[in-house]
């Protein structure tokens, strides 16, 4: 239950979000009514029989076309790199995904998107980074590290608030005489993890320990924002999801995180602005909607 | 509406589009959108065409040909449509809210109104019957008219008669349709129609008759190309209530028995000549508005004093500047391009600011003013998507913000500075705010599809916001929101005066903010009515007779406003107290639909209802060479050289028209020709910026006239790649050309006539770049001012040498004080590299360059080869330098001289000088020449339709050493 396979469920959650649908909520208007009275002016007569109401013009998704009116969501399609990530033919099939999709209607997951803190760890040029470097994109495919992701024990103790504690602790050198540590270890979920075959595969794994070494990698696990996201219980739900999972295995989603334009679009500030939009994350939700 | 050539031309020009058009097809129905962003609407189109379609299929006995093409669009920032059935039916319209100015428009369901006028038009143009059938397939299709094949004219007569129609006819009976299918929501309700003709009654006017309504109409009007809608309407809802709905349709209908031209067809339903009807109805409008008039009158009518006697035509907001007494507004009429001006309302004087780019019609611009800085924020581009710009009172610093920012209905916030506004976007209304320095626009609030805000107005403090309110339904509200709720994202609104269905118009804030005063059509005329926002009671502050409008209050107990006259509006002074009572009109519409309720029963009802679910095909990405059909092939006569030369012409296309291949195929049966020189060949494929020509024995009709030809001996295959990198309409264009021409076996050179060619084959290639920003006024009928800069290079290849050439051309004209009056100066510069001898490697210039008969610009002397006062070709250089001026003068515009039949419009002259001077680096050869002429022109129309230029030119051209010589032209133009 090391770091960076809290990490990498982190990172692909994140790679999630990039979507080509959008809408846009407001709260409802709150109207009173009140027609002014108007005294000694006869009104012309006009025959008036409506042929047309509100009921009868059915649209497609006019959510979708409401938030298209947002100046952040058309700054962002403008942006080259994002358009190009739209067309690749592996995004296209990871949002035609139907695991994916339930992924994205997860409320769980809309509830962590919409986190703040998430938002801001989103952001941080350290996790872009990590993002971008080989050995982690290496490691995403490894099916070992997959399955340990999987396994309902790693999750119980990414679930633990002491192994939490753990995590948020800057010095290491007092890791071992941390008393919530010495808790973890003495846990038998996080036993039977170490216990784990695939778990000591992904240990082994020169790509894993690169990236553990990985300035930027330890940078975003500092990151107080990082580790409040660590600690949601809906991150942890997601991280849990059998369909979050298969996404993550899917080759197609892994030649996404790889690609460059991908990325770019990542750190972009008008994209992660997007990304905050409440109507947005409505629009996620929204099972209709086909990306 | 007729064929929406602007919106194909901009398709043709903003690749690559071509490739992003999507379809949708069903029995009926072609609908084509441009990509995925119109995919929410296309399904609410379909259904409003399928159940619009059904109704007219019922009430017309009207049955289509095949499938209807409706292209679905977002170029516009307002709702726009046209039709055409010319060589096959399709529709375009765009997707954006409709611009309510001064109650022009209906307020209804904006899909359901334009699906239902359009397809009149549709039904009107294209329903066929007795020999329209027979020549239809004669022709295999309904023939297009084109001017370079004049021929075709009578075919489209034959094919498509009722097509031939004027404007206001067409417009007429779309307009009544439209009324009636939307339950009362067009325009024979419409308040400005009522007020048109109300005022011009009241000011003793006659209506236009048939033949000034064609000759002149909207060329010396304000109200510009909407005249024949006015008319039409008009014309069509007086028969209507005399004589019955029915008879229109019976009019209109173009069924068994029923005369193929449209005045024929009249006499044969109503029992009398069309112009006899025409008069009767004036004599009735005038005994309608007389009463109308009366009830006005019953109470005092307002008193006021004019400002100035000068009509200022069209009219935007205006804003008064209290410290320098200044108004500054945005105005448009008849003689100068529309701009912003400054008035002294103490003299009514006018100073221009600045010239505003694409005018709307009715209302010029969208403007604000911010005082604090002195600077006006305005529109250009109305009629498509929206510049936002600025200058400053004293007319500098005149910048665009941002360019298609689609933003209008503009208002300063009088704290922070920042502009409030509406944008549309996509069929969408969002209101938007930008903050200095006014570089980018933020979303505060965007509307559901079919609601849309418009005439904002910011309280003084900058916490209140007015506007109108236009729900889907029609329902127009006037409101106020919370300006700082709208910032956090709130909605919060509040009704202050329904108007019911009169809209509420330019309400804006009185200076304590105690007010809001704008005006409305309630009792059917445009009077000025006042809001307190304490008390919620609205009052009216006028009683006029024509129409009362974007009211502002400017001192105690005064307020500024602009009174409807037949000219435009005129700016008057008048009291802000309240009147105590106004009394209604009558509509037109309304004495209709009580004489014969029976239109009630005309109403479309919903598209969900009636027409169910069409049954459609998927969606998929539009591929133009499945659509490419044959539409129509006609006989015709081509001119080669001194013979005629019967033959066949055939046209295909696609349903955008934007592929099109056209084959004219004849043979020279008489004349000294040799055998292989006899047959003839020309084809021409346009593929959206790519035209591929080809040519054997080239043949043109024009040739069958002179003193020029373009018929060549030989062979000729040739292409063209033309694409825009500014297409800024409605008239700021830069584009640029690559062409290359392969011929083979000429006789005389491709651009010169009288030029022996002296060899067999030729390649020719190169490229143009084009720039041209042209200006004209309300009532032009050409362009008036403006610029123009083109280069050219290019080279022929003869026997593997290259002769390569370039020429510039700088054409500059700006508008004298008289109205319609203009001064052009052109100068042109070239050379040729290659060795004088061979004549591929000259210019040659000469002559007026029309033809006695003819289809190119009347005005062929201004282009650079031309040069009266010297025969065609006469003068050779291997490099020139050549400078016209040109003055152009005033037209004579003519309420109608002949019938409407055939008629005169206009005559306009022009005076010229050009200067010419060859080889001038070259003391052997150098020449000068000077030429003086002059050249008028006599614009004529034929069955509303047709129209044909007569011209007649005299030069006089000087050259040292010689003596002068002089030169003639008369030409007809066919149009």
């Amino acid at each position: 239950m090391s770091r960076k396979q809290i990490y990498f469920a982190f990172f692909t959650v994140l790679a999630l979000l990039v979507v080509g649908c959008l809408a846009y909520f407001f709260p409802g208007p709150t109207e009173e009514g009140t027609a002014g009275t108007m005294g000694g002016v006869q009104r012309a007569e006009r025959y008036r029989s409506t042929q047309v109401t509100d009921k009868d013009v059915l649209l497609q998704n006019p959510e979708v076309q409401t938030l298209l009116q947002n100046d952040q969501v058309q700054t962002a399609l403008k942006n080259k790199e994002f358009r190009q990530v739209l067309s690749n033919p592996g995004f296209v099939s990871v949002c035609s995904n139907p695991n994916f999709q339930s992924v994205l209607a997860n409320p769980n997951f809309q509830s962590v998107l919409a986190n703040p803190n998430f938002q801001s760890a989103f952001a941080n040029p350290g996790f872009q980074s990590v993002l971008a470097n080989p050995q982690f994109q290496s490691l995403l495919a490894n099916p070992n590290f997959q399955s340990v992701l999987a396994n309902p024990n790693f999750q119980s103790v990414l679930a633990n608030p002491n192994f939490q504690s753990v995590l948020a602790n800057p010095n290491n050198n007092s890791v071992s005489a941390n008393p919530n540590f010495q808790s973890v270890l003495a846990n038998p979920n996080f036993q039977s993890v170490l216990a784990n075959p695939n778990f000591q595969s992904v240990l082994a794994n020169p790509g894993f320990q690169s990236v553990l070494a990985n300035p930027n990698f330890q940078s975003v696990l500092a990151n107080p924002n990082f580790q409040s996201v660590l600690a949601n219980p809906n991150f942890q739900s997601v991280l849990a999801n059998p369909n979050f999972q298969s996404v993550l295995a899917n080759p197609n989603f892994q030649s996404v995180l790889a690609n460059p334009n991908f990325q770019s679009v990542l750190a972009n500030p008008n994209f992660q602005s997007v990304l905050a939009n409440p109507g947005f994350q409505s629009v996620l939700a929204n099972p209709n909607i086909v990306i | 509406m007729r064929i929406a050539k602007w919106a194909l031309l901009f398709l043709f020009c903003v690749t690559p589009l071509q490739a992003q058009f999507y379809l949708r097809e069903s029995d009926n129905l072609r609908l084509l959108y441009f990509g995925q962003a119109q995919s929410y609407l296309v399904d609410h189109v379909a259904r409003t065409f399928e159940n619009a379609l059904k109704l007219y299929r019922d009430q017309f006995q009207y049955e289509p040909d095949g499938k209807m093409s409706v292209l679905v669009y977002d170029i516009k920032d307002y709702l726009n449509g046209a039709a055409g059935s010319i060589p096959k039916n399709n529709i375009t319209t765009a997707v954006a809210p409709q611009r309510f100015v001064f109650e022009t428009l209906p307020a209804t369901e904006r899909i359901n109104y334009i699906m239902n006028h359009e397809l009149a038009h549709i039904v009107t143009m294209d329903q066929a019957a007795g020999r329209d059938h027979l020549f239809r397939k004669i022709f295999m299709g309904k023939v297009m008219p084109t001017e370079s094949n004049p021929i075709s004219f009578g075919y489209a007569f034959l094919t498509s008669p009722r097509a031939m129609a004027p404007g206001w006819y067409l417009e007429g009976i779309a307009v009544f349709m439209e009324t009636w299918r939307t339950g009362g929501s067009g325009r024979l309700f419409g308040g400005y129609d009522e007020m048109m003709f109300r005022t011009r009654i009241a000011e003793n006017k006659a209506l236009l008759d048939r033949l000034g309504l064609d000759a002149v109409g909207g060329k010396t009007d304000f109200r510009g190309m909407a005249i024949p809608y006015f008319y039409g309407t008009r014309f069509f809802g007086y028969l209507g209530l005399k004589y019955g709905p029915e008879s229109l349709l019976q009019w209109v209908k173009r069924t068994s028995g029923s005369k193929a031209y449209f005045v024929s067809q009249f006499q044969k339903v109503f029992g009398l000549p069309i112009d006899a009807a025409w008069k009767d109805w004036g004599r009735w409008e005038k005994e309608f508005q007389q009463d109308n008039l009366k009830k006005i009158r019953e109470n005092p009518t307002t008193d006021f004093r004019p400002i100035t006697s000068q009509s200022i035509g069209g009219l935007s907001r205006a804003y008064f500047d209290s410290s320098t007494r200044e108004l500054y507004l945005g105005v448009n009429y008849p003689g100068q391009v529309a701009h912003l001006a400054a008035m002294d309302i103490a003299s009514g004087q006018l100073r221009k600011i600045a010239d505003v780019k694409g005018p709307s019609l009715h209302n010029v611009t969208s403007l604000a003013y911010d005082p604090g800085t002195r600077t006006l924020f305005y529109t250009a581009d109305n009629n498509d998507w929206r510049d936002l710009r600025s200058v400053g009172v004293d007319g500098k610093k005149s910048t665009t913000l941002i360019k298609d920012a689609r933003v209008g209905d503009l208002v300063v916030h009088p704290v922070d500075g920042a502009l409030w506004g509406v944008r549309h976007d996509n069929g969408f209304a969002t209101l938007v705010r930008i903050p200095r320095p006014y570089r980018h626009w933020n979303q505060i609030l965007t509307w559901p599809y079919g609601t849309s805000g418009f005439d904002l107005s910011m309280s003084p403090d900058g916490k209140s916001l007015a506007l109108v309110l236009n729900r889907l339904s029609g329902q127009q509200s006037l409101a106020v929101m919370d300006v700082e709720a709208l910032r956090q994202g709130q909605e919060k609104i509040k009704v202050i005066s329904d108007f019911d269905d009169s809209t509420p118009s330019a309400f804006t804030f009185s200076p304590d903010g105690a007010y809001l005063y704008g005006s409305s059509y309630y009792s059917g005329v445009a009077n000025i009515y006042r809001h307190h926002l304490a008390s919620g009671k609205t009052e009216p502050v006028t009683n006029t007779e024509t129409g009362m409008f974007c009211p502002i209050w400017i001192g105690a107990g005064s307020l500024l406003a602009f009174r409807y006259t037949d000219t435009g509006l005129i700016p008057v002074l008048l009291s802000d107290q309240p009147v105590d009572k106004i009394n209604s009109i009558r509509f037109l519409g309304q004495s209709i639909v009580e004489r014969h309720p029976s239109v009630k029963e005309w109403g479309s009802g919903s598209p969900t209802a009636k027409a169910g679910e069409p049954a459609f095909l998927h969606a998929s990405r539009y591929r133009w060479i499945k659509d490419f059909k044959f539409d129509y092939g006609y006989p015709t006569l081509e001119g080669y050289k001194n013979t005629a030369a019967p033959g066949i012409n055939f046209h295909l296309s696609d349903s955008l028209m934007l592929n099109r291949l056209d084959t004219t195929l004849s043979y020279s049966p008489a004349g000294q020709l040799l055998s292989r020189e006899r047959i003839h060949w020309k084809s021409e494929f346009n593929h959206w910026e790519w035209k591929l020509k080809g040519a054997y024995n080239y043949s043109d009709f024009y040739d069958l006239f002179g003193p020029r030809k373009t018929s060549r001996k030989g062979l000729y295959v040739g292409g063209e790649y033309q694409k825009y990198l500014i297409f800024d309409e409605p008239n700021r264009y830069l584009d640029y050309t690559f062409y290359a021409d392969y011929y083979r076996g000429l006789d005389k050179l491709p651009e010169y006539q009288n030029i022996d060619a002296g060899f067999d084959k030729m390649l020719s290639f190169g490229a143009r770049l084009d720039y041209r920003f042209f200006r004209r006024s309300l009532g032009s009928v050409e362009d008036e001012k403006g610029y123009r800069v083109r280069l050219s290079f290019g080279s022929q290849m003869v026997d593997r040498n290259l002769y390569p050439r370039l020429t510039a051309h700088l054409d500059y004209g700006f508008q004298l004080p008289i109205p319609h009056s203009s001064v052009w100066i052109r100068n042109s510069v070239g050379k040729s590299y290659g060795k004088r001898q061979y004549p591929f490697a000259n210019f040659y210039f000469g002559g007026f360059g029309n033809n006695w008969v003819d289809h190119l610009d009347e005005k062929r002397y201004r282009d650079y080869l031309r040069f009266p006062g010297r025969e065609i070709d006469d003068v050779a250089g291997n490099h020139f330098d050549r400078f016209q001026l040109e003055w152009s003068l005033p037209p004579i515009l003519l309420h109608g001289a002949g019938s409407p039949l055939f008629f005169l419009n206009w005559i306009k002259p022009s005076l010229f000088a050009t200067a010419l001077c060859v080889d001038f680096t070259d003391s052997a050869f150098r020449r000068s020449l000077l030429n003086t002429g002059g050249q008028v022109d006599f614009h004529t129309m034929a069955v509303s339709h047709y129209q044909f230029t007569f011209s007649a030119g005299l030069a006089r051209a000087y050259e040292k050493g010689a003596p002068p010589t002089n030169g003639w032209m008369v030409s007809m133009r066919i149009q």
